[in-house]
């Protein structure tokens, strides 16, 4: 968990942005700021901020309309978006919130109200991630015993009629380029199934969304 | 020279604003509580903003950008229930909402009515900051 979250604020008043800057700076996040929801989604996409505090009524582009572009690509747990609303909107704040805004705080701005639901979303968008994470390891975990059990049962009948084949005919090169093949697999298979008892798996980048288990 | 700079021949009535407090400097305050420079740094923002937030609605209305003046108004109301003005609040959410009418009339005296009271805020502003300062 990051220990200084990238907070975007998201407000056409110079005033309001001054005043969550200076709040959630004084707090110890890294706060950066957009004058209006114009190019929103290419400064989440570069910034990559924890949670957005959106301000409702702005003049080019409405909140809402921020807010469901944001949504047709980041879902709630993904990207926080806190609605920063005045007292008479509630109408606004019921269809932002169907849209998938996170929350709301009200202007004028409470500042334990605000640090609050701020620091909650984001630990909640933090731990869905770790829950995330928790749910690929035990993913991982399932395959591998799988795997393991698959492997095995033909891995030992390879191994045997290897050895049978060795006593009727003699070892070749052949031969024993199969034997090191099954050695590595058999070698391998222990690996992971100690890794997996051990939760010491470790991965590495193959592809975009995919990783690999890493063994000596 | 005052930021707010009121037309001084429009006889405005805020009679009815009376009640409601210029400035809320204890609620303001304790809303920063033990973020005391924060506070003053903001009174001081908006101290220095006034002007701009000013501009920008006259222009607006000099235009009949209403939607602008709506929007101005609505970003106005914003940062003066933040500093807890209240009357100046209210003042501004009245021309915001006038300025949906798209009545020229109305909004020009909606907008001197927050004029006169964003005079007495600005008037108000240097109790805040001065008392804050000497502490």
């Amino acid at each position: 968990m990051s220990h200084f979250p990238r907070i975007l604020v998201v407000d056409d008043s110079a005033f309001d942005r001054h005043l969550l800057n200076g709040l959630l700076t004084a707090k110890g996040y890294e706060v950066v700021m957009l004058e209006g929801g114009v190019g929103v989604l290419e400064a989440v996409a570069s910034l990559r901020p924890a949670l957005i505090l959106l301000d409702m009524v702005m003049p080019e582009i409405a909140g809402t309309d921020v807010l469901r572009l944001l949504r047709g690509t980041y879902s709630a747990l993904e990207l926080p978006i806190i609605m920063v609303t005045a007292q008479s909107e509630s109408a606004s704040v019921v269809e932002a919130l169907a849209l998938g805004a996170n929350d709301y705080i009200v202007k004028p701005i409470d500042i334990e109200v605000t640090l609050r639901r701020v620091a909650t979303h984001h630990q909640l968008s933090e731990l869905s991630r770790a829950m995330g994470r928790l749910r690929e390891v035990e993913a991982i975990n399932t395959m591998i015993a799988t795997y393991n059990h698959e492997i095995n049962n033909p891995l030992t009948i390879a191994i045997w009629n290897l050895e049978l084949m060795i006593e009727r005919c003699g070892k070749s090169e052949e031969s024993r380029r199969v034997e090191v093949a099954l050695t590595r697999i058999a070698d391998i298979v222990k690996q992971i199934r100690k890794a997996a008892a051990g939760d010491e798996l470790q991965t590495a980048s193959y592809a975009p969304r995919t990783s690999v288990l890493k063994f000596k | 020279m005052s930021a707010v700079q009121r037309k001084q021949f429009a006889q405005v009535d805020i009679s009815e604003l009376r009640r409601f407090p210029v400035l809320d400097i204890q609620a303001f305050l304790m809303n920063f509580r033990g973020m005391e420079a924060l506070a003053m740094d903001v009174a001081r923002e908006f101290q220095q903003s006034l002007p701009q937030f000013v501009e920008t609605l006259r222009s607006n209305l000099f235009a009949r950008d209403y939607r602008g003046v709506e929007i101005a108004a609505h970003t106005l109301k914003g940062a003066v229930s933040n500093l807890r003005a209240e009357r100046s609040r209210r003042a501004a959410f009245e021309l915001e909402q006038v300025a949906q009418a798209k009545d020229l009339e109305l909004c020009e005296r909606a907008f001197q009515k927050l004029l006169a009271c964003l005079e007495e805020l600005e008037a108000n502003l240097p109790i805040l900051l001065g008392d804050r300062e000497r502490a």
